[in-house]
């Protein structure tokens, strides 16, 4: 099964035993076993609706799994949703396709926004560096972020989900909309200021074109049974 | 930046996001806040000049009956007495040791309407209203032939009157003026400014006048004779018109602590059975019965601002499900249900800040304007700043939205976190 030992033993992001279904569709997902290390850098693959959002919302704590242990910078999520908020903030950044800036939230405000919530409160000067370095002009940090062009909405929404140093970046399908230039100059800038954070990344996407990026590469089938007729223990 | 600073960015913009529909709620929230404020500012200036209708007077006295039925007919120039005090009496009163004047009135006549009052120079002197205002005269001066009338304001607005018309005094009350003094035809002498009081539907005249025109009258009928005009003021002169019996009289004490001890001797005076009462005590009884008007006024106020503040819920409620995925996206940032609910209550607070802040601008902008007017116009005293009471009433404004706001708070608490966010 698809686990793979850490350089230093400590985990960024562990599954073990992960079960889940959606009660409305039948849809159930099974993980026997992931582990991604500190500062690793996985791509997991699939077709659409196989389920990788599934799975990252269960690494978020977004979504409680039915049984089974998660684990986000060596601490365990807790299995009552409403109680995996703190981890969440203080440890996991999410980019997702769509982006979710808040449109209106001028965009300084908008990568600032998890350190309200939790994350490591950082001075807005980091903020701004950060944008700086993803190369959003200053002129556009004070503008509502729904203004700013979908290139600069990506960079805003990677600066977001790197503020505050949280261990583990996840990352949905954030390329799917991109033509392969714009692709190739995101997933640059992505791995430059993930390295730099010292971040781990875990990636999910259809898009086979940008395996070669990754050092390791899963797909879902070999870490997970996906589908409505599997069976669960649970 | 600070959590806080960040939150209320956070707020401001998501209002700002839907400013029209904010906006039309804000003012709503303003426009109930002027109307609640305005009818608490009349409510107070209406109560305060009411009590004021009458100032500086410390005892009314009059023939017993009720407190409020002397006050009413005295004071307001509602009613009839049901008994005259004799001059005698009067005069006993005004030699108490701790009376300090005396001034009579007597009711009875009319004029179009409008009652007439026959009182003395000092009722000019004496008689207060508002916040101790004395009678001040529009134009002329008070009384200084027997047939000399003074006007209030109204009576000679409405009527058309000015200095030196004459009119005929009607025996009686009553709009038809059935029974006519006109034999003895009296001449406009002042015009008294107008004052918000009774004193405005008032014509005045002298005693020694009231006593003129009765001088052939008998049992309430004229007699046949008829004593020319210029035999009555020799009379005056001679001091042969003094009246037998006055309606009622003000009367003012030498000291605060005397008020009481007066009042009890007049009540107590053996001769003649007299009412002595206090004008604020007895203002106070009759305000609690006509007050309930004021009451329901109130009553309709609250009803608008709760109606603004189900629109404000309304307004939140209905923007809520296009917000699911701005919510969403706070939630999936680590924003603990009950933070998401505290936003949504927050924006409430603000909206109705901001609709309180600008109600109390646009009562407090137009009290110069509107405050002299209504002082001329009716008598009312608006206050100039913000009372205890109405800093009272706009912070159970804002707290009725605030717990408005737990409403679409409660249905933010239960949107899923992943919900509206990209999905499968």
């Amino acid at each position: 099964m698809a686990t793979q030992p850490t350089d230093n033993g400590h985990v960024a992001l562990e599954l073990r035993d992960v079960e889940f279904r959606y009660p409305s569709t039948g849809f159930a997902l099974s993980v026997p076993a992931f582990t991604l290390g500190a500062g690793e850098r996985v791509l997991l693959r699939g077709p659409s609706g196989s389920g990788k959002t599934t799975l990252l919302a269960l690494a978020a704590g977004l979504l409680a799994a039915d049984r089974g242990t998660i684990r986000v910078d060596d601490r365990t999520m807790p299995t009552r949703l409403a109680a995996c908020d703190r981890l969440r903030a203080e440890t996991i950044g999410i980019i997702y396709q769509q982006f979710n800036l808040l449109a209106s939230l001028d965009t300084l405000s908008n990568v600032l926004l998890p350190t309200a919530f939790g994350r490591r409160r950082v001075e807005a000067g980091t903020a701004i560096d950060l944008l700086d370095q993803l190369g959003i002009p200053s002129q556009l940090h004070a503008a509502p972020a729904g203004r700013l062009s979908v290139g600069q909405q990506q960079r805003v929404a990677i600066a977001r989900a790197l503020i505050g140093a949280p261990p583990l970046i996840l990352a949905d399908e954030p390329t799917s909309a991109l033509d392969p230039d714009s692709r190739d100059a995101f997933l640059e800038v992505l791995f430059d200021t993930v390295a730099a954070a010292g971040a781990a990344l875990l990636l999910v996407s259809h898009d086979a074109a940008i395996s070669h990026r990754f050092p390791r590469v899963h797909d879902l089938r070999d870490i997970a049974r996906t589908g409505d007729a599997i069976g669960l223990v649970g | 930046m600070s959590r806080t600073r960040l939150i209320a960015r956070l707020i401001a913009s998501s209002l700002w996001s839907r400013r029209l529909a904010v906006s039309m709620v804000a003012l709503a929230v303003a426009v109930s806040t002027v109307l609640l404020l305005s009818v608490e500012r009349l409510r107070t200036g209406a109560r305060d000049s009411f009590a004021a209708t009458i100032s500086g007077t410390d005892l009314i006295v009059g023939a017993r009956s009720g407190g409020v039925q002397l006050i009413l007919y005295s004071v307001f120039r509602i009613g009839n007495a049901t008994n005259n005090i004799s001059w005698e009496s009067l005069q006993d009163v005004a030699a108490l040791d701790d009376v300090a004047w005396v001034v009579p009135l007597s009711l009875g006549d009319s004029h179009r309407g409008y009652r007439v009052v026959a009182t003395n120079g000092d009722y000019f002197e004496h008689y207060r209203y508002g916040r101790n205002r004395r009678l001040s005269f529009e134009n002329g001066a008070i009384f200084d032939d027997l047939f000399d009338v003074v006007l209030g304001a109204e009576v000679a607005e409405a009527l058309g009157y000015k200095l030196g018309d004459r009119i005929v005094i009607a025996h009686g009350l009553g709009e038809a003026d059935l029974v006519r003094h006109d034999d003895l035809p009296f001449t406009v002498s002042g015009i008294l400014q107008r004052n918000g009081t009774p004193v405005d539907r008032s014509l005045h005249i002298s005693l020694e006048a009231m006593t003129a025109i009765h001088v052939d009258w008998q049992s309430g009928a004229r007699a046949a004779r008829t004593t020319p005009a210029d035999v009555l003021r020799t009379m005056e002169e001679a001091g042969l018109l003094a009246p037998d019996a006055v309606t009622a009289a003000l009367v003012g004490t030498s000291s605060r602590i005397a008020v009481f001890r007066t009042a009890r001797a007049i009540n107590d005076y053996p001769e003649e059975p007299l009412l002595a009462v206090l004008p604020g005590i007895a203002l106070q009884e009759l305000w609690s019965v006509i007050g309930t008007a004021e009451r329901a006024l109130a009553a309709i106020s609250a009803m608008v601002v709760l109606t603004a503040i189900v629109g404000l819920v309304a307004t939140i409620l209905a923007t809520l499900d296009q917000r699911r995925r701005e919510i969403a996206i706070l939630r999936a940032l680590g924003a603990r249900p009950s933070v998401v609910a505290g936003l949504l209550v927050a924006e409430s607070g603000t909206i109705a800040l901001i609709g309180v802040g600008l109600g109390l601008a646009m009562v407090l902008g137009s009290a110069p304007a509107l405050g002299g007017w209504l002082r001329s116009a009716y008598g009312l005293d608006l206050p100039v700043g913000l009372s205890l009471c109405e800093g009272i009433i706009l912070g159970s404004i804002i707290l009725a939205a605030l717990l408005a706001g737990l409403l679409p708070a409660w249905r933010a608490y239960r949107i899923g976190l992943a919900d509206r966010l990209d999905g499968a």
